[in-house]
């Protein structure tokens, strides 16, 4: 019987082969959908579990978690220097870090902030924490070594931004994997972000006017009396002032990373730092608030790709259908010559359950290796690990799958099955 | 004593104000070979498929050796003809892609889980007999008088008792058909079975060399015989 099976694709190999990519692919795309959604919402999840609190200007949430969880950088609203200096003597804290971005190096995003958050994030494994103004850590996949020196853009580079004149910073430490977008950022001190980018304000304001001072990040409050001399240059040769942070009259800063030190702290910080001139935030909370807009869209995305599938399904039961019209004579001589009719029934449906069958391991085959694909292009945009997995709940449908794939088979088997032999022979 | 008999059979189609067959009766002994003749259109195939069970009649009674096919249901008669019924057509009807050995085998393969070793040379040797010797040849490669060669070693596989053939010179040269001919009614006396064979070639109609075989003729749906 296997071998009359196998003789029968053999002869119509082509069309078998196209039936089995249409197949493939379309249960390719259900799959993809199905993984990729899971992989962004894992993926996000992971990346928020090491930022408990974030505390920024009011404004949009999602923004605010998007720019310093995700390093999506954005105007973002400056809150009040003395925020930051509110939060360092706060008792219910355990660290706070500011963060200021706005400057990249090759595409990387820099982000000001203090030793507490690399503390925070696990420490560096190579080198040592920032000490001076000119000194950087970079994150765990950022492809500098220890020792390489660099000069921060201003802005982005896609958006015209400008190397800052003169200022370059050192490599001194290589923070541990973190499994965020972190891991591709480059950290340096907050001083230091302070001062250069106080330095291009005036500069700009020299040259261009004051309209030409605004700065993506929204650090144009910087207080024109830190404007040192450009750097390379001995003002940035400085060691940390911790006392800088601390001090009420900082400049602004567009985010706050804070550590709490216990779950109910977290919520009372919560409640205090939401008001009239800052935001606080639970970046996990936000999140599940966008995966609810994701899984939307997945329910979309999920119809259209189970439409897609219905479709294909339908358009490959008529063209198997047509197969064993055109095969009736040879089922019929089958059955003349003394094949039971439950051998006919099984030769179609397993012929037709094979090339099913196949088409939708392929396809799931197909889809993993899609999800993986995109995936690893999100990753390598936006930092986050996007780990592709299947779980256990996928088995159900894709056993269900395989079932409908089963039934679909059967109905050219029960044609074949009650299809006369001597009508079919005449 | 008859094994064939066959009683007031007459099969209608809707349409048509005149049966399509209308046989009174007909009775073949054991062994006996029987040429059934007539012009296309007059139903010869029609009374060739009631006599394999391919068909049923709504009136009358075809029975085989006391055996009623109209009684038996559908898978009933499907495994009555693969025991009893030998059946050789006019376009072969083999299997492209498998072998001649493959194609011999192939119904009874299909009727049980294992074949047993002693069909399987069986079957060589009647490939052998009828003179194909290459018997893993895929059946798409061979000429068409062997291909009906290998249909006449595949409807004797089963040993039996009857044999019929529909035309099954009809689409072979005057020499590839001579030998089938010869084959079928060889092979049939060699098995003592009966053979009935439809058809207009004078290879089997030729009083000459149909030997002792009866000549029915059937026109207009009803039988004569000469």
């Amino acid at each position: 019987m296997l071998r009359f099976i196998a003789a029968d694709l053999r002869r119509h190999l082509a069309g078998v082969l196209a039936i089995l990519a249409i197949v493939a692919l379309a249960t390719a795309l259900g799959v993809a959908v199905t993984l990729q959604e899971r992989t962004l919402r894992l993926g996000s999840a992971r990346a928020a579990d090491a930022f408990d609190l974030v505390i920024g200007a009011p404004g949009a949430e999602t923004q605010l978690v998007l720019s310093s969880v995700f390093l999506q950088a954005a105007p973002l609203p400056l809150m009040r220097g003395s925020v930051l200096a509110g939060l360092l003597a706060d008792p219910r804290v355990a660290w706070a870090a500011p963060i200021g971005f706005g400057d990249e190096v090759e595409g990387l995003p820099i982000v000001g902030t203090s030793p507490a958050l690399i503390a925070g994030l696990g420490g560096v494994t190579e080198g040592s924490v920032f000490a001076r103004l000119d000194e950087a850590v970079i994150g765990a996949a950022v492809p500098f070594r220890i020792g390489d020196r660099f000069r921060p853009m201003h802005g982005h580079a896609s958006e015209g931004g400008e190397v800052h004149a003169g200022v370059s910073c050192e490599v001194v430490g290589r923070l541990k994997p973190t499994g965020t977008p972190w891991d591709r950022a480059v950290l340096v001190p907050i001083e230091a972000v302070w001062r250069l980018h106080a330095h291009a304000a005036t500069e700009h304001a020299q040259k261009d006017g004051p309209q030409a001072a605004h700065d993506p990040a929204g650090h144009d409050e910087a207080r024109p009396d830190e404007v040192a001399h450009g750097a390379g240059d001995p003002a940035f040769h400085v060691p940390l002032d911790p006392a800088a942070l601390a001090d009420p009259g900082a400049p602004g800063l567009p985010a706050i990373l804070v550590k709490p030190r216990s779950v109910a702290d977290a919520y009372r910080l919560r409640q205090s730092y939401r008001g009239e001139t800052t935001l606080a935030v639970f970046p996990a909370e936000v999140l599940t608030r966008l995966y609810g807009v994701l899984g939307d869209a997945r329910l979309v995305l999920g119809a259209v790709a189970y439409g897609a599938q219905a479709l294909v399904g339908a358009a490959i039961l008529i063209a198997i259908l047509v197969h064993v019209l055109q095969r009736r004579r040879q089922i019929g001589a089958l059955r003349a010559f003394g094949a039971p009719r439950l051998a006919v029934l099984a030769i179609v449906w397993g012929e037709v359950f094979l090339v099913l069958g196949l088409g939708l391991l392929a396809g799931i085959g197909l889809g993993y290796v899609a999800a993986q694909v995109l995936s690893s292009h999100v990753a390598g945009a936006t930092g986050v690990p996007m780990p592709v997995g299947f779980v256990r709940e996928d088995v159900l449908p894709l056993a269900g799958l395989l079932l409908a794939g089963a039934l679909i088979a059967l109905v050219p088997a029960v044609l074949a099955y009650r299809q006369s032999p001597a009508a079919a022979l005449r | 004593m008859p094994v064939l008999d066959l009683r007031d059979v007459e099969i209608c189609f809707p349409g048509l104000d005149r049966p399509a067959l209308a046989v009174p009766g007909l009775a073949l002994a054991e062994g006996e070979h029987a040429v059934l003749t007539g012009p296309s259109g007059a139903g010869k195939t029609t009374f060739l498929n009631l006599l394999s069970g391919l068909e049923r009649t709504a009136r009358g009674r075809v029975a085989w050796d006391g055996v009623d096919l109209g009684a038996l249901s559908e898978s009933g008669r499907d495994r009555w003809r693969a025991a009893h019924v030998g059946l050789v057509m006019q376009d072969f009807h083999l299997f492209p892609g498998l072998s001649a050995l493959e194609n011999v085998l192939l119904p009874q393969r299909l009727r049980r889980f294992r074949l047993p070793v002693a069909l399987e040379s069986e079957a060589a040797r009647l490939l052998g007999r009828v003179g194909i010797l290459r018997t893993e040849q895929d059946v798409a490669t061979l000429s068409r008088g062997q291909m009906q060669r290998v249909a006449v070693a595949r409807a004797l596989l089963a040993r039996p008792g009857i044999i019929v053939a529909d035309e099954p010179t009809a689409s072979l040269d005057e020499a590839s058909g001579a030998a089938v001919a010869e084959l079928l009614t060889g092979l049939a006396r060699e098995a003592g079975a009966t053979l009935i064979v439809a058809s207009h070639d004078p290879l089997f109609t030729r009083p000459a060399s149909r030997g002792f075989a009866r000549l029915l003729r059937l026109e207009a749906g009803s039988l004569a015989e000469d």
